[in-house]
C-alpha cells in the first residue's frame, strides 16, 4: 500500500500547511526568530518544514501581522518577529474561525457516525 | 563554511534585490542556528539537505505566480497553436518553393534549389508564428484579471455532432485558397510544360499570360479574402448555422461563377510553338470544362451540407 502511505501523507502536509499560519501567529505574541519558532512548534508535535516556515514569516511580515528587528545584543544577529496590533486582530479573529470550524467537523463526524451505527 | 555560501546563494540568485541582502542575512543566520558549536561540514551538509531544494525555496520567498502562460489560457493557447501553424507552414513552404527556386540547372539544382529554401522558409515561418502566438498569450495571461469569468460568458455547445464543422475543413480552405490566389496572381508562370532545351537546361513554358491576370488580380484577392473570412468564422464557431451556410453558398457561388469567368477567357492563355504545348491546349477546353464540374459539384456539396446542419 505504498501509494496509499503517499497520499495519507501528502494530505497531512496540506492539513499542517492550513493551520500553520494560526500557529506561528499564536506563538508570536513573544518574540521569535525562525528555529526559535521551528522548535517550539515542533515541540508541540507540529513538525514544519523550515522551508516553509522561513518564508511565511516573511510574508506575514509582508502582509503587516508580523513586525520584524535584528536585534545586535547576541553573539550573532538574529532577526526578530512579533505580531503587529493587526496581527492580532487577525490571529484572534483566526482562532475564532479555526474553533468553529473544529466544532463543525466534530459534528459532522459525528452525524456520519451515527449514520453507521 | 563555503558550502553555506553556495547554498544561501542558490537560493537568493533571483530574488529582487532589494530583498535579497535580507533573505541572505535571515537564512544564514537561521541555517547557523541548526548547527551545533564547532560543526563539521557533515553536520552542515545534513542542515542544508534538511532545508530542501533551493530553488523551491527561492519560490516560496518570492511568492510570485510562476507561469508563463498559466493554467487559464493554457488550453487555449495550444488550440491556437495547432489550428495557426498547419496553415502558415503549408502557405509558406509553398510560398517559398516557388519564390526561392531558380528553374534553370538541372533536376539535382532545382531540387536542391527548391527544396531546401522552401523547407528552411516554412520552418522559419512557423518559429515566428509559434513566437507571436505565445507571446500574445503571455500578455493575455498577465492582463487576465481585467476580464472576469461569468456564467453568460459560457460559450454554447456544439448542439450534435451534426451541426459541428471539423476543424480540418477550413484550415485545408484557407490554406488550399491562399496557396492557390497567390500562385494565379502571382507565380502564374511556375504553372508551364517544362522542357530541355539543351543538356542540363530547362525551358518554361508557362500556360498562363501574366500580363491578362493582372485584371483579374484584385476580384481573386477579395474573393480569397472572403474564403478565409468564412474560414475563420467556421473555426470560431464550430458549427453550423443559417447565416454562415448562407455565406458560405454565396462566396461557393462567386467563386465557381469567377472560375468560369476566368478559364473562358482565351486572353488569358500563351501560345508556344512548342509539339507537347500546344496537344495539351488542345485539350484545353476539356480540362476547363472538367475543372468547372468539379468546381460546381464542391459548391452544391458543401452548400447543402451547410445548409442541412445549419436547420436540425
Amino acid at each position: 500500500m505504498e501509494g496509499m502511505d503517499e497520499l495519507l501523507g501528502s494530505m497531512t502536509i496540506e492539513l499542517k500547511r492550513g493551520v500553520l499560519t494560526l500557529a506561528v501567529l499564536s506563538c508570536a505574541k513573544s518574540p521569535q526568530y525562525g528555529y526559535s519558532l521551528l522548535q517550539t512548534l515542533t515541540d508541540s508535535n507540529l513538525v514544519v518544514e523550515a522551508g516553509t516556515l522561513y518564508p511565511l514569516l516573511r510574508r506575514l511580515e509582508k502582509q503587516g501581522l508580523l513586525s520584524a528587528q535584528w536585534s545586535t545584543d547576541e553573539s550573532r544577529p538574529r532577526k526578530y518577529y512579533l505580531l503587529t496590533e493587526s496581527g492580532v486582530e487577525v490571529y484572534n479573529k483566526l482562532l475564532d474561525e479555526w474553533r468553529t470550524l473544529n466544532l463543525n467537523i466534530e459534528n459532522l463526524m459525528e452525524e456520519s457516525q451515527n449514520g453507521d451505527n | 563554511m563555503e558550502i553555506i555560501d553556495r547554498y544561501i546563494y542558490a537560493v537568493t540568485k533571483y530574488l529582487p534585490s532589494n530583498t535579497r541582502a535580507d533573505v541572505a542575512k535571515e537564512l544564514r543566520s537561521n541555517i547557523e542556528d541548526m548547527l551545533p558549536d564547532g560543526y563539521s561540514l557533515d553536520d552542515a551538509k545534513k542542515a542544508l539537505t534538511s532545508l530542501g531544494d533551493p530553488s523551491k525555496l527561492a519560490s516560496e520567498y518570492s511568492g510570485k505566480r510562476h507561469f508563463l502562460i498559466g493554467p487559464d489560457y493554457f488550453d487555449k493557447y495550444l488550440h491556437v497553436l495547432i489550428t495557426l501553424v498547419p496553415i502558415i507552414g503549408f502557405v509558406s513552404l509553398v510560398v517559398s518553393a516557388v519564390n526561392n527556386s531558380s528553374w534553370n540547372g538541372t533536376i539535382i539544382d532545382i531540387l536542391t534549389n527548391g527544396l531546401i529554401p522552401a523547407l528552411s522558409g516554412a520552418f522559419t515561418s512557423i518559429i515566428n508564428t509559434s513566437f507571436f502566438v505565445t507571446l500574445f498569450f503571455v500578455i493575455v495571461e498577465r492582463m487576465h484579471h481585467i476580464h472576469e469569468w461569468s456564467v453568460d460568458s459560457l460559450p454554447t455547445i456544439p448542439d450534435t455532432e451534426m451541426k459541428r464543422i471539423s476543424i480540418a475543413e477550413p484550415i485545408l480552405a484557407i490554406s488550399f485558397s491562399t496557396v492557390v490566389a497567390y500562385i494565379i496572381c502571382f507565380k502564374s508562370q511556375i504553372i508551364a510544360i517544362y522542357t530541355s532545351v539543351a543538356p542540363e537546361t530547362m525551358q518554361r513554358l508557362p500556360f498562363l499570360n501574366e500580363a491578362r491576370i493582372t485584371h483579374y488580380t484584385p476580384v481573386i484577392i477579395i474573393l480569397t479574402v472572403l474564403i478565409i473570412a468564412i474560414g475563420i468564422w467556421q473555426i470560431i464557431t464550430r458549427k453550423w448555422t443559417l447565416p454562415l451556410a448562407a455565406a458560405n453558398c454565396a462566396s461557393g457561388v462567386m467563386n465557381t461563377a469567377f472560375i468560369i469567368w476566368f478559364l473562358s477567357d482565351s486572353s488569358i492563355y500563351n501560345h508556344f510553338n512548342n509539339t507537347q504545348f500546344l496537344s495539351l491546349m488542345d485539350k484545353r477546353s476539356v480540362i476547363v470544362a472538367v475543372i468547372i464540374v468539379v468546381a460546381m459539384i464542391g459548391l452544391i456539396k458543401s452548400s447543402l451540407a451547410g445548409f442541412k446542419s445549419a436547420s436540425r
